[in-house]
């Protein structure tokens, strides 16, 4: 199976961590456990495909600004988020792309814009045209989210997925010639 | 009234030890019977039911729990509290059943849930050593064969042989029998304000103990300290007992013992206790509180005063000496890092910590400065090797291997921190892209910085640092400190004017030191529990069941700073005037005196260094090269492809000098049918066997027997089947990346056929099972 690591980014309380929980746990949990090993990690079909998600969120170490890189040299996929009840979180995401387009050395890096808490409609500052012309200059999905109402969650990692097989399309992972050589042999 | 460790530890052997026997108290006023949730194994007991006494008896067990401690038993051996942590998420990852705070191995079982007004309550059942009480009521006994425990083979005969030196002998012949009694617990999950203050009563004194701590720890998340003190004083005021009273007394003593920062002048606090709780304490006639209030009102003063003369003195104008970063010997510098990151650790108020506190951002300057201090280090690696324009490669090369050498000085201090923040800044893009001084670097040199790197892995949430910082947390050596290698590092001879310190650092060299963990991993496991868990539940109750869990971290973090207690260190004014005269450079400033240094070339050139390490080929395409790139931890990237792992099979020499620690591989088995796999370190002197039970016990398969099982690493093409006594650090295949290497425990009996590609050993007789050959 292929392992998709996927880096969710953004300034503190947009949500990032309840956007994670939501995708990974799905439904509330009395036994939740963020120590264990697998807490981050989930196995979802994309495209006929079996995918295993590892997902590495960023949530209380937003202002440990020397790890970032250390965190986008580690992703093949990145979540942007902001809130849309918060201007400055907007703003942020703009430096924050342009270091991972620095760290990973290309143009083309697969990545989801999301405007989280869209259930906050009256406390709504940024449009959602403003969250799409920065998806549009990004040129990546965009994506308006709640994670509380449960509103397009998985959307945002299913996107990635998909975008990661375009970049690096599965029949070129090593996984793959190895697994089905050893079914020929059978 | 608190746990101490030693009890903790009896407990731990207690617990260890099997019965035969039971006694249950029950509670019948309600006539409410509990059915056992799901599917556990234990108790058949019968229960007695009796109302009059049975509070009183249950209340007379003290010092049995061992429910996470507070303060006081918070001390540098505190080991068990880790490895209990550590079971109660292999607990609570394996069960479906609501976690008890109590641990099952404590033998404490989950009973049910009783819910009355305002309050929602844990109810549990567990197992202490019976003691004779003073009034004996009436016990019934459970028969022999009513083993409280899976494990039933002779247990009656161990109980008595086993654990009964302790037992009364003047026991009555009726109750001589009895080794274990089992009690009632009730433990407060939800509850209003007022519940939860006044659940300090709780008539279970360690329960109590417990309650109090996770209260005052948490309680900033759902309340205010004026409004705590005006329940606990209307609490006081109109209660009917005296324990009840007593416990509310208690309450505000330890709570101004423990966290005075919350009684500073200025705090709502500190005007609460002059306009309500002295006046109350007088008014009440309770001296010693009184006094304890005035002091605190006046110690507050002193305290204040004492720190600011504290702050002239490290701010005053020193004269910069002659420091440089390549004059400082590495060991007094990293000892210098070290006494900063000890200052701010032991100052650090660890309920700042709670992710909903710290997601504000406000009110918690002691987290706040841990991780300036953390930035500022990161950016003076960055700047040191970057800024000096007129600084050749060669040069660079040199403070590069220098900051490797003071992060190698920092694993042997247990300074988690600021070697993270060394490892992030030479990890930085700006530094980390220019391959031509990473080349310069000598080989060994890399192989060290690589190991350091790899204790930060983001790989399965942190699994090598966790592990790391539980085996050492709490110990006084780092587990490693003993090699040749690392003793050469510390007696080689050091140059530059602090020779009286070098000396003081080799003596000092064989005293224990304590542990600064990073911080960030705390702060991420506490916000995701503050995001996962409701701050209210069964309409708009506190849930303190929430509290428990952050407390349960906290309690770590606690441990950890009682450990930090044990490094000797003194400050250099000098180095730390130097230091912070050293200057941070932005992102993109950084990024451009890179690039000026070494210019970009095309969008893979920071990655052709690999080639002559790996078995990529450079002619791959941008799109493989991406690929790669990003499926695999930073700290393999580029010239550091040949980590030791991957060198002990490239390059066995280098092996020995370098001296890995462990490997992190990922195991999973066929007969668990599912496909998740579970992470385990693999240490340079493990054994097949030791690989093999370790497994099995991640994958939860303890029961199983591990000699019905042999161990092979999958690989793309082929597999590898270990010989029954491998070492199996150096028998590993390390031709794949190091992330890839994956193992598998398969049972003996299932073999069938031989793979063509499998390496089969002679002396073992199973072959490798089919089940192997499905894809992966």
């Amino acid at each position: 199976m292929r392992e998709y690591k996927i880096v969710v980014l953004g300034s503190g309380g947009v949500g990032k961590s309840a956007l994670t929980v939501q995708f990974v746990q799905g439904i509330f949990v009395e036994k939740y456990d963020p120590t264990i090993e697998d807490s981050y990690r989930k196995q979802v079909e994309v495209e006929g495909q079996q995918c295993m998600l590892e997902i590495l969120d960023t949530a209380g170490t937003e202002q440990f600004t020397a790890m970032r890189d250390l965190y986008m040299k580690n992703g093949q996929g990145f979540v942007l988020v902001y809130s849309i009840t918060a201007q400055s979180t907007f703003n942020d995401l703009q430096d924050l792309r342009e270091q991972i387009l620095r760290v990973k050395d290309t143009d083309n890096v697969p990545m989801v814009l999301v405007g989280n808490k869209c259930d906050l409609e009256d406390e709504r500052v940024v449009g959602k045209d403003q969250g799409s012309n920065l998806a549009h200059t990004f040129g990546c999905t965009f994506l308006e989210t709640s994670a509380k109402a449960k509103i397009n969650v998985n959307d945002i990692f299913y996107d990635l997925v998909q975008q990661i097989n375009k970049v690096s399309p599965v029949g070129k992972t090593k996984p793959k010639p190895g697994s089905s050589r050893k079914c020929t042999l059978l | 009234m608190l746990v101490s460790l030693a009890q903790q530890q009896i407990l731990y052997l207690q617990a260890e030890a099997e019965e035969s026997r039971l006694k249950v108290y029950g509670k019948d006023d309600a006539g409410q019977r509990y059915e056992k949730n799901g599917k556990s194994d234990d108790a058949h007991g019968k229960i007695t039911k009796n109302s009059s006494s049975q509070e009183k008896e249950a209340g007379g067990n003290t010092s049995r729990d061992s429910v996470l401690g507070s303060d006081c038993c918070v001390h540098a051996k505190c080991f068990p509290l880790f490895k209990r942590v550590k079971q109660y998420r292999k607990e609570a990852s394996k069960q479906q059943q609501p976690p008890p705070v109590l641990m099952k191995k404590d033998n404490c079982r989950f009973w049910g849930e009783e819910k009355e007004k305002d309050a929602v309550w844990g109810v549990f059942l567990k197992k202490v050593r019976y003691q004779r009480p003073s009034a004996i009521v009436q016990i019934v006994q459970a028969g022999g064969n009513h083993n409280i425990s899976g494990n039933a083979a002779g247990g009656g005969t161990e109980s008595q042989n086993g654990s009964c030196s302790g037992s009364p002998d003047e026991s009555q012949a009726e109750i001589a029998h009895l080794m274990w009694e089992t009690v009632r617990i009730k433990v407060l999950r939800a509850g209003s304000l007022e519940r939860v203050v006044e659940a300090v009563a709780n008539d279970d004194t360690d329960v109590q103990a417990t309650h109090l701590s996770v209260f005052l720890a948490t309680y900033r998340t759902f309340a205010t300290a004026p409004q705590v003190i005006s329940e606990i004083l209307s609490i006081y005021k109109r209660a009917t007992t005296d324990m009840v009273r007593k416990a509310m007394l208690d309450a505000l003593h330890v709570w101004l013992d423990t966290f005075s920062e919350d009684f500073e002048q200025g705090s709502e606090g500190y005007d609460c206790l002059h306009k309500t709780v002295l006046p109350f304490t007088q008014e009440e006639n309770l001296k010693s509180l009184s006094l304890k209030v005035q002091y605190k009102l006046r110690a507050r003063k002193k305290m204040k005063k004492a720190a600011s003369v504290h702050s002239l003195r490290t701010s005053s104008p020193l004269q910069i000496k002659t420091y440089c970063l390549m004059s400082i010997p590495e060991t007094h510098f990293a000892r210098q890092l070290t006494y900063f990151d000890k200052e701010l650790f032991l100052n650090l108020r660890v309920w700042e910590c709670l992710g909903q506190l710290w997601k504000r951002r406000c009110g918690c300057p002691t987290v706040q400065a841990t991780v300036e201090q953390f930035n500022a280090l990161s950016g003076r690696v960055v700047a040191t090797i970057l800024l000096d324009q007129s600084a050749t490669i060669q040069m660079r090369a040199k403070f590069l291997d220098k900051w490797i050498r003071i992060a190698q000085e920092l694993r042997q201090l247990k300074n988690f921190s600021s070697l993270k923040a060394i490892i992030s800044g030479l990890e930085s893009n700006p530094v980390f892209r220019l391959s031509k001084v990473w080349n310069l670097i000598s080989k060994d040199r890399i192989a060290i910085y690589t190991q350091l790197s790899q204790i930060f892995s983001e790989e399965n949430n942190r699994m090598a640092q966790r592990t790391l910082l539980e085996m050492e947390g709490t110990a006084k050596f780092p587990t490693q400190s003993k090699s040749p290698k690392d003793r050469r590092f510390f007696t080689r001879v050091l140059r530059g004017p602090a020779a009286a310190s070098r000396l003081a650092a080799a003596a000092e060299n064989d005293t224990p030191n304590g542990t600064i963990p990073y911080l960030g991993t705390f702060l991420t496991d506490l916000t995701f529990i503050d995001s996962a868990i409701p701050d209210r539940v069964h309409e708009n109750l506190i849930n303190f069941e929430k509290r428990r869990k952050e407390f349960e971290i906290l309690a770590q973090l606690k441990l950890l700073q009682g450990s930090a207690k044990g490094y000797r260190l003194e400050e250099d004014p000098y180095f730390t005037t130097w230091f912070n005269a050293l200057v941070v450079l932005d992102d993109k400033v950084a990024y451009e005196l890179s690039l000026a240094i070494q210019p970009e070339r095309n969008p893979v050139k920071g990655h052709r260094k690999n080639d002559s390490f790996t078995s990529n080929s450079s002619s791959e395409n941008t799109e493989q090269g991406l690929q790669r790139k990003g499926s695999i931890p930073s700290s393999n990237e580029s010239s550091i492809m040949y980590s030791p792992t991957t060198g002990s099979t490239a390059n066995g020499s280098g092996v020995l000098s370098v001296n890995p620690e462990f490997i992190v591989v990922k195991v999973s088995s066929p007969t668990k049918g599912d496909v998740m796999y579970k992470s385990i370190m693999v240490g340079n002197s493990d054994h097949t066997p030791k690989v093999i039970a370790s497994s099995l016990e991640k994958l939860g398969m303890e029961e199983e027997d591990p000699k019905n099982f042999n161990l092979v690493q999958v690989l793309p093409h082929k597999e590898l089947r270990f010989p029954p006594n491998a070492n199996v650090f150096y028998a590993l295949d390390t031709s794949v990346h190091p992330t890839d290497i994956r193992l598998e425990v398969r049972p003996n009996a299932a073999s069938i056929h031989n793979n063509n590609n499998t390496i089969s050993h002679n002396h073992s007789k199973n072959s490798v099972s089919k089940l192997s050959t499905r894809s992966t």
